[in-house]
């Protein structure tokens, strides 16, 4: 198969994927909130594919070709479906029960504008959480990799083997860049305004669906490889050069995580670069800084986090648009007129330090781009154990694999957690 | 007020960034000096053995090596690549790759010194360009592994076997040798006849040792150093040699000196270091059981490396195979992404 239909392809069973993740996941959004739900919701999305893939190893290994692919794709949609639950936690619907109540008393045989209307009423959540969906799955690169299933992102990789023109990088990527900008374009055309949101009124849940989505994505692989790593966390204190590597990613992830937030700040084109993907944006960003100029940038990590910020830009413009559409703007100014900090946090802050919270993880976990453009002497951590990982499994590397993995989330779930504590205080 | 605010916003986003820069800039002066005083190595090679390598001549010589490794998921792509984007200003001084035809080729596109040091000359004529560009030391063999839980196993029977994609590494070099020594057709129908007879193509190298340790597949091409994995953690598996009319493929690390390295003195300290008997026999000793190149204490070697290299002494003369190489890369290329 060529390239141009294997995008075409991937294009397809992206939009499949992405709709069964959300099918899946926007029904277990709107339950009543608990710690225990929102640790499952998040779980799965904060699980690296290195750790995914080497805890599937048994499986992975057994079987090839269509059932490995498919395996890839299931793993991925689920990997993915409880971000759909997520955004609807965060943006409840626009819809107010007097208005859902009006729309039940529709006449039967309007049913193209009962369609119409729920269709309107869904408000921007729904489809920007579908977009969201379509983009992380379409960009895919290293499960696919680490899985050996062809994907385009995989063969995009393969054609620069031994070297590849820059021109000819940008000529391949053209149509699928096309694409995701078709995807974020169609975003933006309706209209967008900010409503109250009702908040609590919608009847999802499915707790023990959110529990298996999240035992199987997270709580198996992590199971296994503490299991792998049993002997190995006593040796994790001798490991200096891990313990660098994982404070250069944090220190990567902290400066390109609210550095894009804040670029992004009405410059939707901000958003474009991100689509070339890590690879063909790495290696553009690698030519430039040989350029004598800006040469002496080479020693500083500061390519590298750029990078990482135009790779983000585009699911950071989709959430930033997300949360101006959703902020309900009278009640923020009637909150901050009242110096509430508890309903300036639910209101405006707490959308976005999870936003901020989720653009921090990709850019922690990304490779491509960390691989290249790393500054010498500062390795990223999933670089190091993707090097480490070529002998197969032991008790260090898992022990590794698992540090990796929970220091980032226990960062961020105190981070987030000091904030609300700090919002709360007011009560 | 709404003016106000966002005046407020504007200054609070810059103070931000501003203060980013400072943490970025403040990063920066202070890697300053270990930049300067250090010798640059990219290592194609596995961290988990070229660490200690380093590590000892740090020891020896006082001074610091700063390594940057590549990964399985971007293969040795991310080197290359930087090497050549780098040509101009180079950061990096020297170049450890765990093949020879790819820093042969590097070779030819000017990226690569000469240094004729007393490792180079240690090492036989057929594992070293003869204008010094780069010199092999301690290779791995390609080779069949093999479960042996079925004894039945039948090596031309690919239904059951196992390769690497074989765009990279030594899974090309291999090609690379049939390309060469079959011709283009041969290789070309082989190839196509091997995936509709069920041959799996995985990613690398360790997963087809994975694949045939557990048993999914009877037997696979790998390297010896992934033979000897397998081996220690207690797999049920035996190797044979890969050869090609009688010729096993020999495959050795290959060490560099960058044309305009920053670090010259120390780099060719370095690369004279890993070219010594000292290095080639602890990679030998290694758990990958590398066959030194160059003349060794034969006694002091273990006896599975010895048998290695009874089995490298005929082996394919690689060293004149570069053309090969890029005419066979690009029709792999134009098979996997066209």
């Amino acid at each position: 198969m060529n390239f141009t239909a294997q995008v075409a392809l991937d294009a397809l069973r992206c939009a499949v994927l992405a709709g069964a993740a959300f099918a899946i996941g926007w029904p277990l959004g709107g339950g009543r909130r608990s710690t225990l739900r929102t640790v499952c919701l998040i779980a799965p999305l904060l699980m690296p594919s290195l750790l995914i893939s080497y805890a599937a190893a048994p499986v992975t290994l057994m079987f090839g070709g269509s059932m490995l692919a498919a395996f890839y794709s299931v793993l991925l949609m689920l990997k993915l479906a409880p971000l759909a639950a997520l955004a609807r936690d965060c943006f409840p619907s626009p819809l107010s029960a007097e208005a859902a109540f009006c729309a039940r008393l529709l006449p039967a045989e309007g049913a193209a504008a009962r369609a119409w209307f729920a269709v309107r009423a869904a408000g921007p959540v729904p489809w920007a959480t579908l977009a969201v969906l379509f983009l992380l799955t379409f960009t895919d690169f290293e499960l696919a990799s680490l899985f050996a299933v062809k994907t385009w992102t995989v063969m995009l990789f393969d054609a620069h083997a031994g070297g590849l023109d820059p021109s000819l990088s940008l000529r391949r990527i053209a149509l699928p860049v096309t694409i995701q900008l078709a995807v974020i374009v169609a975003l933006l055309v309706p209209r967008w305004s900010a409503t109250s949101g009702r908040v609590g009124a919608a009847r999802g849940g499915g707790l023990h669906f959110i529990i298996a989505i999240a035992v199987l994505i997270a709580g198996l692989p992590l199971a296994r490889v503490a299991w792998l790593a049993a002997t190995g966390f006593a040796q994790l204190r001798v490991q200096e050069v891990f313990a660098a590597d994982l404070v250069v990613s944090l220190g990567i992830a902290a400066a390109a995580a609210p550095g894009v937030w804040l670029l992004m700040r009405g410059r939707a084109l901000v958003a474009l670069p991100g689509l070339l993907g890590a690879l063909v944006l790495a290696l553009l960003v690698l030519a430039f800084i040989q350029v004598p100029v800006v040469r002496l940038l080479r020693d500083t990590p500061l390519p590298l986090i750029a990078v990482e910020m135009l790779l983000i830009a585009p699911i950071a413009f989709v959430l930033r648009e997300l949360i101006r559409a959703h902020t309900p703007r009278e009640a923020l100014h009637l909150a901050r007129m009242a110096g509430s900090r508890r309903l300036i946090w639910d209101l405006a802050l707490a959308p976005r330090a999870g936003a901020l919270a989720l653009l921090f993880m990709l850019a922690y976990f990304e490779l491509t781009a960390a691989t290249i453009l790393a500054p010498i002497g500062l390795t990223p951590v999933f670089a190091r154990l993707h090097n480490l990982a070529h002998y197969g499994q032991s008790a260090v590397l898992s022990a590794m694999l698992i540090a990796a993995t929970l220091v980032p989330a226990a960062l961020l779930a105190l981070t987030v957690g000091a904030a609300r504590l700090y919002a709360r205080r007011d009560d | 007020m709404r003016r106000e605010a966002e005046a407020a916003a504007f200054i609070r986003d810059r103070t931000l960034l501003l203060l980013g820069l400072v943490a970025v800039l403040f990063v920066t002066l202070w890697r300053l000096p270990a930049l300067r005083s250090s010798v640059v190595v990219y290592c194609a090679h596995d961290a988990v053995f070229a660490e200690e390598i380093l590590r000892d001549f740090e020891m020896r010589s006082g001074v610091k090596v700063l390594v940057r490794y590549d990964t399985e998921a971007t293969k040795s792509l991310g080197l290359v690549e930087l090497l050549l984007a780098e040509k101009d200003a180079p950061r990096c001084d020297v170049f450890w790759n765990n093949e020879m035809l790819g820093t042969a080729d590097l070779a030819e596109r000017g990226v690569l010194a000469p240094h004729r040091g007393p490792g180079w000359e240690r090492i036989p004529e057929q594992w070293k360009d003869a204008d010094a560009r780069w010199t092999g030391f301690a290779a791995r063999l390609r080779v069949h592994i093999i479960n042996t839980r079925n004894p039945a196993t039948d090596l031309d029977d690919l239904s059951r076997g196992a390769i690497a994609k074989p765009l990279y590494g030594t899974t090309l070099t291999h090609y690379t040798a049939l390309w060469h020594l079959w011709g283009p057709e041969r290789l070309k129908t082989w190839h196509h006849e091997s995936r509709a007879r069920g041959l799996r193509e995985v990613n690398g190298n360790g997963m087809v040792k994975d694949i045939v340790a557990r048993g999914a597949r009877d037997h696979g091409f790998t390297d010896t150093d992934d033979f000897f994995d397998a081996k220690d953690r207690g797999a049920l598996v035996a190797m044979k040699p890969v050869r090609i009319d009688g010729a096993s493929i020999c495959i050795p690390n290959t060490v560099a000196l960058i044309r305009g390295a920053p670090h010259e003195a120390t780099a060719r300290q370095l690369i004279d270091y890993l070219l010594s008997a000292e290095a080639e026999m602890a990679l030998a000793k290694s758990k990958s059981r590398q066959i030194p190149l160059g003349p060794v204490d034969e006694n002091q070697l273990p006896a599975e490396v010895r048998e290695l290299r009874e089995w490298s002494a005929k082996c394919v003369p690689l060293a004149g195979f570069v053309k090969d190489r890029v005419e066979c890369l690009a029709w792999l290329k134009s098979e996997y992404t066209e």
